[in-house]
C-alpha cells in the first residue's frame, strides 16, 4: 500500500496550485486525475470533431453522465453539464483565461442582500476576508504569466482593430471598458519551457500548442514534477475517502483506469479535493457518514450568469473586420458597479461584466448555429447560401454577460438514486433554477450589450442567450464558513470534523461573483497552501 | 456534448449533436410518450422486419444528407465532400452508438414514406418530392413512432456538416471541398 505526505484529487486550478506549493515545502505528493495526460505535440491538432464534438474532455453522456432537474417535481435526465474536464490540468488546458480579479463587494453578497431586501436567498459573506485571498492576486498573474493587466509586467495581447471601435462605443455610451486580463504570454519564458502566443486561427477550446496559455500543465504541475516531490496518477478516478478516526482520514480508494480498473488504497497525511464543485462534493457523499458536516454538502450550488448577445458586421462596410489579431480583448463594467440612476430603477446594486469576443471559428459550429438560429432548421441551398455569405462576408461579434448568480434552496448537487455511472456509482444531480433576481441582473446585461453592438456597428443585433449559466464556472457546494450549520470548510478549508481533509476547488467559494473566478480559484488555493505548510511546520518537533 | 445554449465548457462545441440527441434513441430512454421498440430499425408500425444493418440503410442517409447540403450552382456538397466513406466511419464510432441507431430507425421511416406514398424508395424520388419528405419531417407533419423527426433531420444536418467542414482526416471533406467553400482556410492546426 503506498503512502504519501499528501494526495490532491483533481489537477486543474483548485489542485495543481497546492500539490506544487506542498512539494516545493518538502512534502512528497501524489496527484490523482481521471483524466489523461495530453502533449503539447497533440495540443497540434485543431480537429475541431474529435477535440470538440466527441468526448474528449468531457466523459461521455453514455457512460458517465450527470443528471439535471431544474426543480424537485421534474425528472432528472442525463447531460453532460457539470463537468469541467476530465484531462490533466482540468479546465485550464482549453479555457479563454479571462484573468478577472474579484472585487471586495463580491465576497459581501449576504449583507448586500439583506440591505437591499432580496429574499429567498442563502448567499452569505464570505467567511474569509477578501484581502486575505486578493494578496495572492499578484503572486498568481506572476507565476502563470497574466498578459494585459494595466501596469503589469507582461504586455498586452495583439488587438482586432475592433477594439478601438469598442473603445469609442463605452466611451459615447458612459461605460467603463478595460484590456481584459488574459493567462496568455505575451513574452517566452524559456525556464518553464514556454513560447508566447502565436494567434492561432482558434484558441479557446483547444489546448495550446505553444504553451502560451498559463493552463495547469505548464505552470504549476510542471514545477511541481520537475521538483521530484510531484508524481502524477492519470487516469485514477477516487471512489471513496476513508476515514481513519473520528476526526481524520487515511486516504482513498482509487481505480485505476489505465490499469484494467484496479482498485487499491493509498494513504496519506492530508488529503486536498480539488475536483470542481460538482464532483468534490459529490465524492464526499460517496464517502459515506462523517463526510457531510451540517448535512450541507451539495447546497448552495452557484453557476455564474450568462448571457449571450450577437451582431453581424459585415465587411463591405467594415473591412477591418476580416484581420487582424484574433482578440478584441475588451471587458466593460467590469466590477459590475451600476451607476446611481440605474440601481433605483433595476431595484439592483451590482450587475455583472461584460466582454466582446469573435465568435468561435470552428467552422461546424458556425456552420450549425448558422442552420438553427432563430429557433428553425435551415437546410438545403438556403443554408448553404447562409454559410457562404457568413464565413465570407463578415464576422459575428458577441458581447458575453457574466453575472452574480443568487445560491437559494433550489439549486444543489446530491446523488441520482436512478442513474448510476459505468464504475455503478451514483452520479451527481444538479437541481439548479435561477433565483429572480438573477432575471433582473441578465435582462441589464443583455439590454446593455444590445445597445453596445449597435452602436459598434453591428446588424441584426439580437438576444442569443437571455439568461443562462457558465457551467464550467461553478462552486458553493463545499462553501467556506465558520460553522458547520451553514457551511462545509472552514476558512483554512478544512472539511468541518476533519483534521486533515481540505478542499480547494471553487466549490468553498460561496457566490459567484461578478467576473468570472478562476484567477481567485488559484489564489485561494495558494492561501490554503500556505496554511498546510504552515500547520505542518507547527507539528514539526 | 450538451446544447450549447450558454457558455459552456466549449465555445465552439456541437450545438445539433448534443446530449438529448446522443440519448434520444437510447431503447431503455425512449423520447417522453413514444413506445419502447424493440430494434433500431422496427417500431410498432406493423409491418416491422427486423433489424436493418447500416449497408441497408445507408443508400436512404447518404439522399438525406444529399439534399441537406447539396450539390447546386453555389458550389460543391456532401456528395463531393465523400458523405458516404463520412458516414459509414462516423457511425462505426462506439461513441455514436446511439446516433447511429437514431439515423438508422429514421431512414427506414422515410424509405417506407416515400415508397408507401410514391411508390418509389426515396433514393429514387426527384429532388423536389425528397425535399417535400423532409420538409414535412422538418415541420413535425409526420408522426413516426420512435423517434422524432426533426430530431433525426437535425442529427444528419450536423453529420452533413461535419463530413462538409471537418477535418478530412474523418473521411469528409474530400480535397478540402467545403472548406474551399467557405474562403479556402485551412482549419487543422496540423495541416497548417
Amino acid at each position: 500500500m503506498a503512502s504519501w505526505d499528501v494526495i490532491v484529487i483533481g489537477s486543474g486550478a483548485g489542485g495543481a496550485p497546492v500539490a506544487e506549493r506542498l512539494a516545493a515545502a518538502g512534502m512528497n505528493v501524489l496527484v490523482l486525475e481521471r483524466g489523461k495526460r495530453f502533449t503539447k505535440a497533440q495540443f497540434e491538432d485543431r480537429d475541431e470533431i474529435e477535440w470538440c464534438r466527441r468526448d474528449r474532455f468531457v466523459p461521455s453522456i453514455l457512460t458517465d453522465p450527470h443528471t439535471r432537474r431544474a426543480d424537485e417535481a421534474a425528472k432528472a435526465m442525463p447531460t453532460t453539464d457539470g463537468w469541467i474536464s476530465s484531462i490533466l490540468g482540468g479546465g485550464t488546458i482549453h479555457m479563454s483565461g479571462f484573468f478577472l480579479r474579484a472585487r471586495p463587494e463580491d465576497t459581501k453578497l449576504g449583507s448586500r442582500l439583506k440591505e437591499q431586501g432580496t429574499t429567498g436567498h442563502s448567499a452569505v459573506d464570505w467567511a474569509v476576508p477578501f484581502d486575505d485571498i486578493a494578496r495572492y492576486y499578484p503572486t498568481v498573474e506572476d507565476e502563470m504569466g497574466v498578459s494585459g493587466i494595466a501596469g503589469g509586467k507582461l504586455a498586452p495581447l495583439a488587438e482586432h482593430p475592433m477594439a478601438n471601435r469598442a473603445e469609442a462605443t463605452a466611451k459615447k455610451l458612459g461605460l467603463p471598458i478595460e484590456r481584459t486580463p488574459r493567462a496568455i504570454l505575451t513574452a517566452a519564458r524559456p525556464d518553464d519551457d514556454r513560447a508566447a502566443c502565436a494567434y492561432r486561427l482558434v484558441c479557446a477550446s483547444y489546448g495550446c500548442p505553444n504553451d502560451a496559455r498559463g493552463s495547469m500543465l505548464v505552470t504549476y504541475l510542471r514545477r511541481g514534477e520537475k521538483s521530484g516531490k510531484v508524481t502524477v496518477w492519470t487516469e485514477a478516478l477516487v471512489t471513496k475517502l476513508e476515514k481513519a478516526g473520528p476526526d481524520r482520514v487515511s486516504g482513498v480508494r482509487v481505480k485505476r483506469l489505465d490499469n484494467g480498473g484496479v482498485e487499491e488504497t493509498v494513504t496519506a497525511g492530508v488529503v486536498v479535493l480539488a475536483c470542481g464543485a460538482i464532483e468534490s462534493a459529490r465524492l464526499l457523499l460517496l464517502s459515506g457518514e462523517g463526510f457531510n458536516p451540517g448535512g450541507n454538502v451539495g447546497k448552495n450550488l452557484w453557476f455564474s450568469l450568462y448571457v449571450d448577445v450577437n451582431a453581424w458586421f459585415p465587411k463591405a462596410t467594415m473591412p477591418e473586420v476580416m484581420t487582424g489579431s484574433p482578440f478584441i480583448h475588451r471587458s466593460l463594467m467590469v466590477g459590475g458597479a451600476l451607476k446611481a440612476d440605474e440601481q433605483k430603477t433595476l431595484g439592483l446594486d451590482r450587475a455583472g461584466m461584460l466582454d466582446l469576443l469573435w465568435q468561435h471559428d470552428n467552422p461546424i459550429h458556425r456552420a450549425e448555429r448558422l442552420a438553427i438560429e432563430g429557433g428553425g432548421t435551415l437546410w438545403g441551398r438556403a443554408l448553404k447560401e447562409r454559410i457562404k455569405q457568413h464565413f465570407t462576408e463578415g464576422r459575428s461579434m458577441l458581447c458575453e454577460g457574466f453575472g452574480e448568480s443568487i445560491p437559494h434552496a433550489g439549486a444543489y448537487v446530491d446523488l441520482d438514486p436512478a442513474t448510476k455511472d459505468q464504475h455503478g456509482l451514483p452520479v451527481a444531480r444538479l437541481t439548479y433554477a435561477h433565483h429572480p433576481r438573477d432575471r433582473k441582473v441578465a435582462e441589464h446585461l443583455a439590454k446593455t450589450g444590445l445597445a453596445i453592438l449597435k452602436d459598434m456597428g453591428g446588424q441584426n443585433a439580437f438576444v442569443r442567450v437571455g439568461i443562462g449559466e457558465t457551467l464550467i464556472l461553478q462552486g458553493g457546494t463545499t462553501r467556506f464558513g465558520d460553522e458547520a450549520k451553514d457551511s462545509v470548510t472552514s476558512p483554512a478549508g478544512l472539511v468541518h470534523g476533519l483534521k486533515n481533509l481540505y478542499v480547494t476547488d471553487g466549490g468553498v467559494l460561496p457566490s459567484s461573483m461578478t467576473a468570472p473566478g478562476t484567477l481567485t480559484i488559484v489564489a485561494n488555493a495558494l492561501r490554503v497552501a500556505a496554511g498546510i505548510v504552515k500547520q505542518a511546520g507547527a507539528a514539526r518537533p | 456534448m450538451s446544447a450549447f445554449d450558454r457558455r459552456s465548457l466549449l465555445l465552439g462545441g456541437a450545438t445539433l449533436l448534443g446530449g438529448g440527441a446522443l440519448l434520444s434513441s437510447c431503447p431503455k430512454d425512449p423520447e417522453p410518450g413514444a413506445p419502447a421498440t424493440k430494434d433500431a430499425g422496427g417500431g410498432d408500425d406493423g409491418d416491422g422486419d427486423g433489424q436493418m444493418s447500416l449497408d441497408d440503410v445507408m443508400p436512404t442517409l447518404v439522399a438525406v444528407c444529399e439534399r441537406l447540403v447539396p450539390s447546386d450552382d453555389l458550389g460543391p456538397g456532401v456528395k463531393e465532400a465523400g458523405i458516404d466513406t463520412y458516414l459509414r466511419k462516423a457511425l462505426a464510432d462506439p461513441r455514436m452508438k446511439a446516433i447511429k441507431s437514431m439515423t438508422q430507425r429514421g431512414a427506414v421511416w422515410v424509405a417506407r414514406a416515400a415508397k408507401k406514398e410514391h411508390g418509389k424508395w426515396f433514393v429514387e424520388l426527384d429532388d423536389a418530392a425528397k425535399d417535400a419528405l423532409i420538409t414535412r419531417l422538418v415541420k413535425g407533419e409526420v408522426k413516426p413512432k420512435g423517434f422524432t423527426p426533426l430530431a433525426f433531420v437535425r442529427v444528419l444536418l450536423a453529420l452533413s456538416l461535419e463530413a462538409f467542414l471537418g477535418d478530412p482526416r474523418h473521411g469528409g471533406n474530400k480535397d478540402q471541398v467545403g472548406w474551399k467553400f467557405v474562403g479556402g482556410i485551412t482549419w487543422s492546426g496540423r495541416q497548417g
